[in-house]
């Protein structure tokens, strides 16, 4: 921290100024974590509006979207209304995914300057993280046509039209965008991965895989242009040069949850869980059409947790319901749905996907949603729950017994804990599957349910889902306290 | 009209600390006899605020004769000659000093100094505390005795200054420093202890901050702003480090670091003439040492002066830091650039660096397993090394080896991201000494080792002397001769580069691949080949984008002999140099007592790389420059379609041009002498149609040669890096403890 001794000094605003001038020269020269320090010592010295939103602006630039909430917070406190500092909170929340608090500082911003195209586009931002696409292509589209050759614009537009399923207008939009000669290069590479992108999402990976491999060309290497030819290949079925793409991505953005998790499926080093990072990435885009596709899987976890407790509690109906559930790893609310009518009490659902729980709250079943881990979730709540479930939730995970462990302490007295696992009849205890699923095997399963302290009521093997047309076996399981009653 | 007697006027001039304003009163009072006397010394002194050392001598001198009573002089003199490191002259001055007075409080410290570097700390602490008895308030003498006396530097940092955060940096543990912060006395030498600290630990980017902190919190402290400007050279930033510089020199004209780096920083900037004007006059004001000397002797080559630029080594005997200056500049020289000169100055040094500490290395040595090879080198990006190095390394079989990377310096262009990409292992070094980078290296037990470094600028080839690796090669990175390192193991070269009988120029064995010793990345932005421009011009136009220090005497006198067999020709050159004025002018003046009309030539600064490979679209025949090749240029040239006439040397860095010629089949544009290579760049000029022909083929031609088969490089190179291996195993378990020099392959 900066100390100086008399604060009262008049000098004080002279130094801070400076401070936040040169702070603001480093930040346009691409010296971010400089422009950080003297921005943080300038406001230090004399707190300003002017100073908090230049912070604001710098720590969003890194990603720190906590603290630039606080910077932005700041800048409205000694500037109530600004609508370049609600722009930036917007853009913090958006960051943090909190769409609906990005939604009224970005609607406020425009309120407030209605012309501003930082905050139409922050607003538009927070529409598309909300679903509604429409809304945000109709303004993203207002600001673009206001500057047509400028490219962040119409990579914005041409990403919320991917984003809204319109691959169509958005390849127009890219192809007009690579036609500019003058386009800067890292617009050029952003341009050339959505191609890619939108070809993926037509189902021609070919093209996409060609697209990818014109921007490793010009571009050298670049861990999204990697991470698209990987995919593209791994549609195609040639894992063997999937491979080096994945392993160049991750080498390039080994911070990238998503990647580090796919690189593993092909042989770098196993982690013992899929990271947080690909579980959301993972569901977050395909949240929309989640439900078609898992039933067109032919998915069947939520039917067997029904099933299982019309087993293990005879009678069960509207009028002799279970009572609270815990549905870890909820996803869109398939559980409550199939619950629905035998359940009464409270129904928490948790689910890494803020996509997800958008979709599970939608449907007005669960009485409280979580966005976050579930070990996180277990380890803070101290309540206990008539069931605990996680349907096709345990794919993600190698060691299992930590987390059956926490769940073991928040069982009811009779209180159930359902999941299901796929299988793998190898003598591993658990692999990676070339899906990024984690398979078990049924000693694997029996140790990890005695470790954690619950006994198996119920434990036979079920087709849990297809994939590529083919029945993927697992178990389903459903297990009480070692020592209970039923 | 003034009444105020000069001399007075000049006291007064040099209290508020206006020296330059005091000179010319004070020069008037020694010729009209105004306090002649007093008005030298302080005129003397005058000069010494000024940075004028050199001027101030003589003045000092008579000022010390005429008033032998007094120490001033006896002091000054001695500053003068302890800066220019003549020990007992300094302390003959300092001595005679004290006995005129004894409570002269700077000899006592100026004898400190020189008994602190004699290696007696005991007698410096006597001193100091005689000195801080008569000046008990002086901060800076406080900080001098913490410093030597090895205690609390904290004490030292809330007197504040540069030196006190300095100690602070190098003793106190950072946490404490951060700590100390809030109730500190003088919080902007605390920021700057603790900028210093970050740096020292490699967080580049939050040490600058804090050091730009303390420059803003000191009020542009000149000390402070120097520091701050120098870690910004460290760092490469020089166009922001040398207004700092400049600033900071106003008040420290004298600081002889400042000097140096003010000199070096517009050489980076490609400010050749400017440069070369402030080292000059830096060695003139202060006295030459090895640090302004080296930096000169670059400028000067980069202008084009090779002898000039090795004269500035001749009186500095045969020391480390003399071949090494010496092996930045020889290359370049037309006659000392011979291979068997360079050996000599590479073994001269190699002599003198530490012997290997005994490595155990324990992954041990089965010749047939997977092993772990790393690279060594600054330049992981957009630099020669990377456009000759990447393609070769992305097609080592990776069932056989390993990659790491050990990182001297990040970039972010393509290429970096590239070799990111492909490396198994990457570290990102901080700023390490000799002893902690090989530390470092040993810590990742690779099996073998491979500089891109050598001994150029952000080269550490000579750290490797200590060994990190069991085998250690020398490859592309200032690769111009042999490195005389005795650890140095092997030299990756090819037949054409080192033939039959080069062994005794190596100090390496020579490792051999069977085609060229580099494989070439074109950049995706290189234009197309347009038609010969000769076509459309009617006359031939000749082309070299070399730096100016590879243009030597030699070779102006060749490009003259050509330029004037062959009527209407034109040259054209394109590098950073030209584009400074003085530079360019003098260079158009020297090429024309070669007897070449500068109305023939066109003489470029650089340009962007697109531009620059598009500038070959205006060039017919490419012309090497020698004994210093043309490297990457030399490809750029022949992959832009404009053959190339080179002739061949004997060093390495001669025949760079020699082997890619080869490798695309052009061998009969190699030429072994200047006669030769007149005719041959003469023959090729009078006949259009084939020029036109080769042209029209020649990016196909070199892209299926060995210089862009990077498939068939990776399995050379596997080879290669495969037998080196073997070989080591082979001392390993057959000859045990029998060093051997493996023999060239």
């Amino acid at each position: 921290m900066l100390h100086i001794a008399a604060r009262q000094n008049a000098g004080h605003g002279v130094i801070a100024d400076r401070l936040l001038a040169e702070g603001q020269r480093l930040m346009e020269a691409g010296h971010p974590i400089e422009a950080l320090r003297l921005l943080e010592a300038g406001n230090q010295a004399a707190p300003s509006a002017s100073g908090w939103r230049a912070l604001a602006e710098v720590r969003l630039d890194m990603r720190h979207h906590a603290d630039a909430k606080l910077a932005a917070d700041a800048a409205l406190e000694l500037e109530p209304g600004c609508h370049v500092a609600l722009t930036l909170r917007a853009r913090a929340h958006g960051m943090a995914g909190d769409t609906r608090a990005a939604l009224s500082d970005a609607a406020d911003a425009v309120h407030a300057a209605p012309r501003d195209g930082a905050a139409r586009t922050a607003l538009a931002q927070a529409l598309l993280a909300g679903g509604h696409h429409d809304e945000a292509i109709a303004i993203l589209g207002e600001v673009w046509s206001d500057a047509p050759h400028e490219p962040a614009p119409a990579l914005r537009l041409a990403d919320a039209f991917l984003r809204a399923g319109h691959t169509a207008p958005a390849e127009e939009l890219i192809t007009f965008l690579l036609a500019q000669p003058e386009l800067p290069a890292a617009a050029r590479r952003q341009a050339i991965g959505m191609r890619a992108q939108a070809a993926m999402a037509r189902g021609a990976a070919d093209e996409a895989l060609a697209a990818a491999r014109i921007g490793l060309d010009l571009f050298g290497a670049d861990a999204g242009l990697h991470s698209m030819a990987a995919h593209a290949l791994i549609r195609l079925n040639d894992m063997e040069n999937a491979r080096p793409h994945l392993l160049a991505a991750h080498r390039l953005a080994p911070q990238d949850g998503y990647i580090a998790h796919l690189a593993a499926t092909f042989g770098a080093a196993q982690p013992e869980r899929a990271a947080d990072a690909y579980v959301a990435h993972l569901f977050n885009g395909y949240a929309a059409g989640f439900e078609a596709s898992l039933l067109g899987l032919g998915y069947r976890a939520p039917g067997l947790m029904l099933r299982a407790l019309e087993e293990l509690r005879p009678g069960l109906s509207a009028t002799q319901p279970i009572g609270d559930v815990l549905d870890l790893g909820c996803g869109t609310g398939l559980v409550g749905v199939v619950l629905h009518d035998v359940q009464r009490g409270r129904m928490v659902g948790v689910d890494l996907s803020a996509g997800m729980l958008r979709a599970a709250a939608q449907k007005g079943i669960y009485s409280e949603l979580r966005e976050a881990g579930l070990d996180t979730v277990l380890a803070e709540d101290r309540s206990l729950y008539d069931a605990v479930i996680a349907a096709d939730v345990f794919c993600y995970f190698g060691e299992i017994a930590p987390s059956l462990a926490m769940i073991a302490p928040r069982l009811a007295p009779g209180g159930i804990c359902l999941f299901t696992l796929e299988e793998h009849a190898g003598p591993e205890a658990w692999l990676l599957a070339g899906s990024g699923r984690y398979r078990h095997s049924e000693a694997a399963l029996r140790a990890a349910l005695a470790e954690a302290g619950l006994d198996a009521v119920i434990l036979r093997r079920e087709a849990l889902r297809l994939e590529k047309d083919a029945p993927v076996q697992g178990f389903l399981v459903a297990a009480r306290r070692a020592g209970g009653r039923a | 009209m003034n009444h105020i007697a000069p001399f007075r006027q000049a006291i007064a001039a040099l209290a508020e600390g206006r020296a330059a304003a005091a000179l010319p009163l004070l020069t008037h009072c020694i010729e009209t006899g105004e306090e002649a006397e007093l008005a030298r010394l302080n005129l003397g002194m005058a000069l010494l605020d000024l940075g004028k050392q050199t001027e101030a001598q003589p003045h000092l001198a008579a000022a010390a004769a005429a008033l032998p009573e007094l120490a001033e002089p006896r002091f000054r003199l001695g500053q003068i000659a302890a800066q220019r490191g003549d020990h007992a002259g300094a302390r003959a001055q300092f001595d005679a000093a004290l006995a005129r007075d004894p409570t002269h409080t700077m000899s006592l410290i100026g004898l400190a100094a020189l008994e602190e570097q004699a290696g007696r700390p005991d007698l410096a602490l006597n001193l100091i505390d005689t000195a801080l008895l008569l000046a008990p308030e002086d901060r800076a003498i406080r900080t001098l005795r913490i410093g030597i006396a090895g205690q609390d530097a904290l004490a030292a940092l809330d007197g504040g200054g540069v030196q006190a955060a300095r100690l602070a940096a190098e003793r106190v543990p950072l946490e404490r420093l951060r700590a100390g912060l809030t109730t500190a006395n003088n919080p902007w030498s605390w920021h700057a202890a603790i900028g210093l600290a970050l740096l020292a630990d490699g967080d580049e980017p939050e040490g600058l901050a804090e050091l730009r902190i303390a420059a803003l919190l000191s009020a542009d402290d000149p000390e402070m702003l120097g520091e701050l400007a120098l870690r910004l050279a460290d760092a490469r930033r020089h166009a922001e480090a040398l207004p700092m510089l400049e600033q900071a020199l106003e008040a420290r004209p004298w600081d002889i670091a400042l000097r140096t780096q003010h000199g070096a920083s517009l050489f980076k900037l490609h400010r050749l003439a400017e440069a070369r004007t402030a080292l000059e006059s830096a060695i003139r004001d202060l006295g030459a040492n090895i640090a302004l000397t080296g930096n000169l002797a670059l400028v000067l080559n980069g202008q084009g002066l090779q002898q000039e630029a090795l004269e500035c080594w001749r009186d500095a005997g045969d020391g480390q830091a003399a071949c090494y200056g010496r092996l930045g500049v020889q290359p370049y020289h037309p006659v000392h650039g011979s291979g068997a000169a360079l050996h000599k100055t590479a073994m001269a040094l190699g002599r003198q660096l530490p012997a290997p500490t005994p490595l155990h290395h324990a992954p041990g040595f089965d010749p047939a397993r997977r092993l772990r090879v790393g690279f060594l080198s600054s330049a992981f990006g957009r630099h020669p090394v990377g456009w000759l190095t990447l393609a070769g390394i992305e097609a080592l079989p990776r069932d056989q080896f390993e990659l790491t990377c050990f990182s001297l310096r990040r970039m972010d262009d393509p290429l970096a991201r590239r070799f990111r990409a492909t490396a198994e292992h990457w570290h990102d070094l901080p700023r390490l000494d000799d002893a902690e980078l090989v530390a470092a290296i040993r810590a990742e037990q690779p099996d073998i080792l491979i500089d891109l470094g050598g001994h150029g600028e952000g080269g550490r080839a000579a750290a490797l002397s200590r060994r990190a690796a069991p085998v250690q090669i020398k490859w592309v990175g200032a690769q111009s001769s042999t490195t005389g390192i005795p650890a140095m193991d092997w030299m990756l070269t090819d037949r054409f580069e080192t033939p039959e009988g080069s062994e005794t120029l190596y100090s390496e064995a020579l490792l051999r691949l069977p085609h060229g010793y580099v494989c070439y990345t074109p950049p995706p932005w290189a234009p197309a080949i347009g038609p010969l421009p000769a076509l459309a011009n009617g006359h031939i136009t000749f082309g070299c984008f070399n730096n100016l220090a590879k243009v030597t005497p030699e070779v102006l006198a060749s490009w003259s002999a050509i330029l004037a067999a062959i009527p209407a020709s034109r040259l054209v050159l394109r590098t950073h140099a030209l584009a400074d004025l003085a530079t360019r002018e003098s260079f158009a003046a020297r090429a024309a007592t070669h007897g070449i009309d500068p109305a023939r030539l066109s003489l470029l600064g650089p340009a962007p790389h697109a531009e620059l490979l598009d500038g070959y679209n205006a060039i017919d025949i490419a012309l090497d420059p020698f004994p210093y090749a043309g490297g990457l240029t030399a490809i750029e040239a022949l992959f832009m379609g404009a053959p190339l006439v080179a002739m061949a040397g004997t060093s390495f860095a001669a025949r760079h041009a020699v082997s890619h010629l080869n490798n695309v089949g052009l061998a009969d544009w190699v030429a072994q002498d200047s006669a030769g290579y007149i005719a041959r760049a003469i023959a090729a000029a009078q006949d259009v149609p084939a020029l036109a022909s080769l042209r029209a083929s020649l990016r196909q031609r070199i892209t299926a040669s060995p210089l862009m088969d990077a498939p068939r490089f990776g399995r050379a190179l596997a080879d290669a890096l495969r037998h080196a291996w073997i070989k080591r195993c082979e001392t390993e378990t057959g000859l045990q403890g029998v060093a051997q020099r493996p023999s060239s392959m």
